[in-house]
């Protein structure tokens, strides 16, 4: 009696199995399948093949842009009609130029914590496998539209040829249909002079090139979560090429004091910019216009006047033990025999001693100096 | 395969039967299978590059045309003899402009009003989903063409001898082959997918839930004239895209019930003729009184 129940209530099992659809094709409430977790079609309990949980709240790929490969070919795709050959992504450049604005994500939508996956962890390659998955796109489905979407909003080229070439067509030239830019050049502004609509102080000169090179900004400190449609845009340089930041004191006032001394940014005129040698008579010259501001001042933004003495930074310099050379002039002999303040006068050694102040009008490296024309005031004791 | 004279005598078959049983009208009304295949069409995803245009074309042996870029898409085009599915493009309120793009194609209805007009059966729709036409069985009386609401089977006029009904076919040899339709399978942005019509549909309701701001709350196939196997997701009304605003009722439901109450169990016809016939006999037995008289 038992067996016929048993036999009876597999066989109910296996009608009710027979009449649902495959696997793959099942999907709850929240859109997730077998195929959201698991990469096969028929997971077991020693080989249940699960992928890591897709959830974007996972995503944890913030990678330098370095870290990442320089350019990918896209070739996983095996469609059956190949028309076209595999696009080369210019991985780099796009990784670099997302700095600024939704950084890895905006592509690496899901990631969960440690290597980066492939767009294949997911999206499944050729239309047959698309199929049985229809809650996302495939492979193919999927590289085009993180490419498609962006640059068609952007106004570049969306032909398909932009980015592979046709198989059918016989290659004009390979190789620069090959050819991947592999570093975008950007050119920087230099001076800004904005109007703006204060009474007094109508002009306000920004500096471009001393935050990104002598305070050391990157352009994501400034231009972030910008949209890349802001200067990549199908009228190109409609403000002159510029990327504003925005109006008002906004794009100042992270790093700027903008309560009080209005006259530190705004003025009658265009100012000149910032010169360490007219500023404070330290000229920087080779080796210290190198360093980071606060390696001599300090971390603390309000930079104070150091002492031009070289002693005050630099403690180890001894007279008669100081190598002469890291000042990148090598003292021959004869002038390493003459006594430093000879030529540094009254020992004043932030300013840079010239071959004219003891010779004649002749200079190095132009010219070997001449004739010397001023004595040494004092003698080496 | 059925010629056309088996039609003729398989139809004066079933009018014999008819006229003899009342059985035989009695058809009961078919229901689709609930596995029937569709396609989506993600109107949202689609950059109008017209590969699908290309690639059926490719399919169906027609003379290929180069792809063009989407500058050169014609203002309104509809699908012809010569090219079974044709992208058209529908300019957005977006600015910089975000256009739609919309594939137009036979929608393979569920009831398809093409299969209740044609009188000879040329056009039948498939278990699985297609609704394809038989040019063996054609008479070329185009009342197809008149019954479509989307307006689809198109003839060719040029051609004297042996004009065909053209119309997407859903790819049929390439399903039977157990390939996707070439469109859906050249699709770079796999705007298009293939599936089972009611997963297709749980996709399309997730897609709408998951994504309120890119789509319109509307599946533009899901119900319309009782259900298409090709079915649309869009972020503008449907109206807007110039998709025939239908009702929920299957087409062939109005134009059978004037067909069939002209046609029912042969009383009107019969009834005319009695009223005719009895015409004749009482204008003759007048004559033959006139006659008489004189």
């Amino acid at each position: 009696m038992s067996v016929t129940i048993r036999s009876s209530a597999y066989l109910v099992f296996l009608l009710l199995l027979a009449d649902r659809p495959a696997l793959g094709q099942m999907s709850n409430q929240r859109g997730n399948n077998c195929l959201t977790c698991h990469t096969c079609e028929v997971p077991t309990k020693l080989n249940p093949c699960l992928r890591s949980c897709p959830r974007s709240q996972m995503t944890t790929v913030h990678h330098s842009a370095a870290a990442g490969p320089d350019s990918i070919l896209m070739e996983k795709l095996t469609g059956s009609p190949e028309l076209y050959e595999p696009a080369l992504f210019s991985h780099r450049v796009h990784a670099e130029m997302s700095e600024m604005s939704g950084k890895c994500v905006m592509c690496h939508h899901y990631n969960p914590p440690g290597k980066v996956l492939p767009c294949s962890d997911c999206h499944a390659s050729g239309s047959a496998a698309r199929t049985l998955d229809l809650s996302k796109p495939g492979l193919k489905g999927a590289y085009h539209r993180q490419c498609v979407n962006c640059h068609r909003e952007l106004g570049g080229a969306t032909g398909c040829e932009s980015c592979h070439l046709s198989r059918s067509r016989t290659p004009v030239a390979a190789p620069a249909g090959r050819s991947v830019k592999e570093a975008i050049r950007v050119t920087r502004p230099k001076r800004l002079v904005f109007e703006t609509k204060a009474n007094e102080g109508r002009l306000v000169t920004f500096f471009h090139n001393e935050h990104t090179d002598l305070f050391g900004l990157a352009c994501s400190d400034c231009h972030a979560n910008e949209r890349c449609s802001r200067c990549h845009k199908p009228a190109a340089a409609s403000a002159g090429g510029v990327v504003h930041l925005g109006q008002g004191h906004d794009a100042c006032s992270p790093c700027h004091s903008v309560k009080e001394n209005c006259r530190r940014c705004h003025g009658e005129q265009p100012r000149a910019g910032f010169s360490h040698a007219r500023r404070t008579g330290f000229d920087l010259g080779r080796f210290h216009s190198l360093l980071a501001c606060s390696r001599c001042h300090g971390a603390k933004r309000n930079y104070s006047g150091l002492s031009s003495n070289c002693r005050s930074c630099h403690s180890q310099w001894e007279t008669g033990s100081f190598d002469h050379r890291v000042t990148g002039m090598k003292l021959d002999d004869t002038h390493s025999a003459i006594e430093c303040a000879s030529c540094h006068i009254e020992n004043e050694y932030g300013r840079k001693p010239t071959c004219s102040s003891c010779h004649d009008d002749k200079s190095y490296p132009g010219a070997t100096p001449g004739l010397r024309v001023r004595l040494t005031k004092t003698k080496r004791p | 395969m059925e010629t056309r004279r088996d039609f003729l005598r398989t139809t004066l078959i079933t009018t014999a039967a008819a006229s003899v049983s009342e059985a035989a009208r009695a058809a009961p009304a078919r229901i689709p299978s609930t596995d029937r295949m569709g396609i989506l069409v993600d109107t949202t995803a689609c950059v109008g590059c017209r590969s699908c245009e290309a690639a059926c074309k490719r399919a169906h042996d027609y003379p290929n045309e180069p792809t063009a870029d989407n500058s050169t898409i014609p203002a309104r085009r509809r699908p012809g003899h010569d090219s079974l599915t044709v992208v058209n493009e529908y300019p957005g309120p977006e600015r910089p402009p975000r256009p739609t793009y919309v594939k137009v194609q036979c929608m393979h209805c569920d009831f398809p009003g093409c299969e209740s007009a044609c009188i000879v059966g040329a056009i039948s729709k498939k278990e699985s989903g297609p609704v394809l036409w038989d040019g063996d069985k054609c008479i070329g009386c185009r009342y197809c063409m008149v019954a479509c609401p989307f307006q689809i089977p198109s003839f060719e006029y040029e051609k004297a001898l042996k004009p065909e009904i053209e119309k997407c076919d859903f790819c049929i040899r390439r399903i039977d082959d157990g390939n996707v339709p070439a469109c859906v399978e050249v699709c770079p942005m796999e705007a298009l997918a293939y599936g089972r019509r009611a997963s297709l549909i749980e996709v399309a309701r997730e897609k709408i839930r998951n994504n309120p701001d890119r789509y319109n709350d509307h599946i533009y196939g899901e119900f319309e004239a009782g259900g298409t196997s090709w079915m649309y997701l869009a972020k503008a009304e449907f109206k807007e895209l110039e998709f025939p605003e239908l009702g929920r009722d299957p087409m062939p439901g109005t134009s059978e019930s004037i067909q069939h109450g002209i046609f029912a169990y042969f009383v009107p016809p019969v009834s005319l003729y009695a009223l005719l016939g009895g015409l004749m006999w009482i204008t003759k037995k007048r004559k033959e009184a006139e006659e008489m008289a004189e």
